[in-house]
């Protein structure tokens, strides 16, 4: 045993350092609550609502959380998002079959009345339908469940916990669902949901004046709910789009009462959809919220349009954990789930990239893909499956926190979709995306000033044009190239070596989003030159496909259920 | 089998230091260790043969919950290190040449991967043997034992960074007295 071992084992065990909570009074807590009685093999009892509850609120760093989801729930107002189910289409197949599981409980707090309808269990998630009826309310406010999560009784809980709701204005409530990726590890398994609180927000809306032609930072004065100010730039976007990169500073001494901040754009009164890309919640510098928006030039022409920020504000909170324990069973599911080890390369030749297992439930397919390094990115951008003729399109989710190395792709399975073992089907990727690390070749920027200069350069065979300009006493460095195979530059340097300063991306330079433009900025750059480095870039292939046959089975590889 | 009284005054520091460690925060450690209880109390006991194996397996899956949620905001900050350039390293500048209190060490545990954390946590603060952690934590033993060395490099790595002298102790042989108090109890 090594010092290092020992020292640690000295320190872990160390009873004087420590600074024990006092024991006493968090046993009076749970004897208050309930929680210390001697049980219980049946647990029905811990259904009824207490009434005088002390809840310590126990620290669920939800709110953590909830600072990059970038979700415009609050869109729903103006914009109509179609049924609840969309993009779930799989569920709606399997209630359409019949294998949802009905639940049917409610429980009511502060007149707000939960009820968990119908669950849907396979090998894949659970996903379980719920409504919310909340008595009279205002067209800008939202209740909200928070905090949900399902934990089995072994204390073990789930990844990938989401849920989304929209106004169902026929039946004057709120519908919803609640997706994890837990499912029983038996056919059948006792679980606990719970909501840690209910929250009542409504949508917020302030005065922008906004002036798109400056490229200045412009800044406006705030001072509500702890928002202090904003600062806006917009930045042009190849010939038809506009960026606008916001941060939001804010009081942090008052608690938080505002959510989901973004910029949303009126012309004639009526609302503009903004462009897909846009990035939102990234921590400034100084812990400002920042986003990026992208609008198209033709749909906020000047004068006609105006500009407010949006935002959703807490008005009030139920802060009373409601438990529902549910017994959840997969059977239903069972006949009509098929497991397949698929260990093929996604690419041939390839194996930093291996499709890695196929399952097919009721309401889902999923094909996993692991990669050689963690964190790595897929090749492809678009990911499609054809069974018997009939083309899926998948979406693509990162790993759980566990498995850095593992992608999944999901397809929802549509209703009348007949799969079984010698069903043909193919696994497709399209829209190649590929990293390039290795030019390392300076470009030399000279006479830096408030002046936009360019230059243009040749990066792996496309021209990328380098625009650079001071404003104030920042350096901003634009990125750009005509073509439309070149990806773009992630992030740049300056110098090398200790002394290296590293640009900060003010662009959220997504990969194969079909934009190639980059902003970096170095701030309180002192100095008329600079020899400036990129640490990679990317080339878009968008015609470029690879197709992988999974169905029938082939000789490597094999059925395991 | 002992009363829930019984079993938080018999575990209730092991489950605090526990998660002490797996979290670093007193606050959350202490709303953790009372989930933990919680859990206990409503669970079936009677079958239950390694009283404590079991109530660590609870507690340090407690704290692994706790940390992948407290993580899914940071996850997409580690999966673009290049965006948040500039931060890392300076906390230990601060750090000041006397560095032995529990405090300091669950920071120098908390630099270490959550997942890692725990294999430590269970070897060295519970004395479980490898064997014992790979059931616990339902990993493989070979992961518990190069979790266990990875670990242990880093804390070396991460000690040495922070300027703490790494005590020099004397004699003992952990292997061999784990296997004494292992003969003594049987």
């Amino acid at each position: 045993m090594n010092n290092v071992e020992k020292a640690l084992k000295r320190k872990l065990n160390d009873d004087s350092e420590m600074a024990y909570p006092d024991f006493d009074e968090m046993w009076n807590r749970m004897e208050q609550t309930g929680h210390t009685a001697p049980t219980l093999t049946d647990t029905s009892d811990s259904f009824t609502p207490h009434r005088h509850r002390n809840w310590r609120k126990i620290a669920i760093a939800a709110s953590l959380s909830a600072l990059l989801v970038a979700v415009p729930v609050y869109a729903a107002i103006h914009y109509n998002w179609g049924d609840l189910l969309h993009g779930r289409s799989g569920i709606q197949t399997a209630l359409n079959q019949g294998l949802g599981q009905q639940l049917e409980q409610s429980v009511t707090r502060d007149g707000v009345k939960l009820t968990l309808h119908t669950a849907i269990v396979d090998e894949n998630r659970t996903v379980i339908l719920y409504s919310l009826e909340v008595g009279k309310r205002a067209d800008n406010e939202f209740w909200n469940v928070k905090g949900v999560s399902l934990k089995s009784a072994a204390g073990e809980s789930s990844a990938g916990e989401y849920n989304f709701q929209q106004w169902d204005p026929k039946n004057q409530r709120h519908n919803g669902y609640f997706e994890s990726d837990w499912t029983p590890q038996q056919e059948t398994e006792n679980v606990r949901l719970t909501v840690d609180h209910m929250e009542l927000t409504s949508v917020q809306e302030l005065e922008l004046p906004l002036d798109i032609t400056s490229p200045r930072m412009q800044t406006f004065k705030l001072d509500r709910n702890g928002l202090q100010d904003m600062k806006v730039q917009v930045f042009q976007q190849g010939k038809d789009k506009l960026m606008l990169s916001s941060a939001i500073t804010f009081d942090s001494s008052i608690p938080k009462r505002w959510d989901n901040p973004q910029i949303v754009a009126y012309k004639g009164g009526e609302p503009v959809m903004s462009r897909p890309g846009g990035a939102f919640g990234k921590p400034g510098d100084n812990g400002e919220y920042t986003a990026q928006q992208y609008f198209s030039k033709a749909d906020i022409p000047e004068g006609q349009t105006a500009f407010k920020l949006q935002y959703a504000q807490t008005e009030k909170s139920i802060h009373e954990p409601i438990n529902f324990d549910l017994q959840l069973s997969k059977k239903k599911m069972e006949s009509g789930t098929m497991k397949s080890v698929l260990n093929t390369p996604l690419e041939n030749g390839n194996p930093n990239f291996m499709l890695e297992q196929m399952i097919v439930t009721p309401t889902q397919i999923r094909v996993t893909i692991r990669s050689e390094e963690k964190f790595a990115m897929l090749p492809y951008q678009k990911y499609f499956l054809s069974v018997n003729g009939t083309t899926l399109a998948g979406s693509r989710w990162s790993s759980s926190d566990q498995e850095h190395d593992l992608n999944t792709i999901r397809f929802e399975r549509p209703s009348n979709l007949v799969i079984t073992k010698d069903t043909p089907i193919t696994f497709t990727g399209k829209y190649k995306v590929t990293t390039h690390s290795d030019d390392k070749t300076p470009q030399r920027l000279t006479d830096i000033s408030e002046q936009k200069q360019t230059l243009t350069t040749q990066i792996g065979g496309y021209p990328v044009n380098w625009t650079y300009y001071k404003q104030g006493s920042d350096l901003f460095v634009e990125t750009e190239s005509e073509d439309a195979h070149f990806g773009g530059i992630n992030q740049t340097h300056i110098g090398l070596g200790k002394e290296r300063i590293i640009g900060k991306p003010i662009t959220a330079n997504f990969a194969g989003d079909g934009n190639n433009k980059a902003v970096d900025v170095y701030k309180n750059f002192k100095g008329k030159e600079a020899s400036i480095y990129m640490f990679y870039y990317t080339t878009d292939d968008p015609e470029a496909e690879t197709s992988v046959p999974l169905q029938p089975l082939t000789s490597n590889s094999e059925a395991s259920k | 089998m002992e009363s829930n009284r019984e079993l938080f005054d018999l575990y209730q520091r092991d489950v605090y230091r526990t998660c002490y460690y797996m979290v670093h925060n007193a606050s959350d450690a202490e709303d953790l260790t009372q989930e933990v209880f919680i859990t206990l109390f409503r669970s079936n006991r009677e079958q239950i043969e390694q009283l404590k194996a079991w109530i660590m397996k609870i507690t340090v899956n407690h704290c692994l919950n706790y940390l992948k949620r407290r993580k899914s905001l940071h996850l997409k900050v580690s999966a673009n290190p290049y965006l948040f350039s500039g931060a890392e390293g300076k906390s230990v500048d601060r750090l000041v040449e006397e560095r032995e209190s529990a405090e300091e060490w669950a920071v120098y545990m908390n630099r270490l991967p959550a997942k890692i954390r725990a294999v430590l946590t269970l070897r060295y603060m519970h004395d479980f043997t490898l064997a014992e952690i790979s059931k616990l934590l339902e990993i493989p033993l070979g992961t518990v034992k190069s979790r266990t060395h990875k670990g242990l490099k880093l804390l070396e790595q991460i000690l040495r960074d922070a300027g703490v002298q790494i005590p020099e102790m004397e004699g003992e042989n952990y292997e061999q007295r784990r296997k004494g108090i292992e003969a003594q109890v049987k």
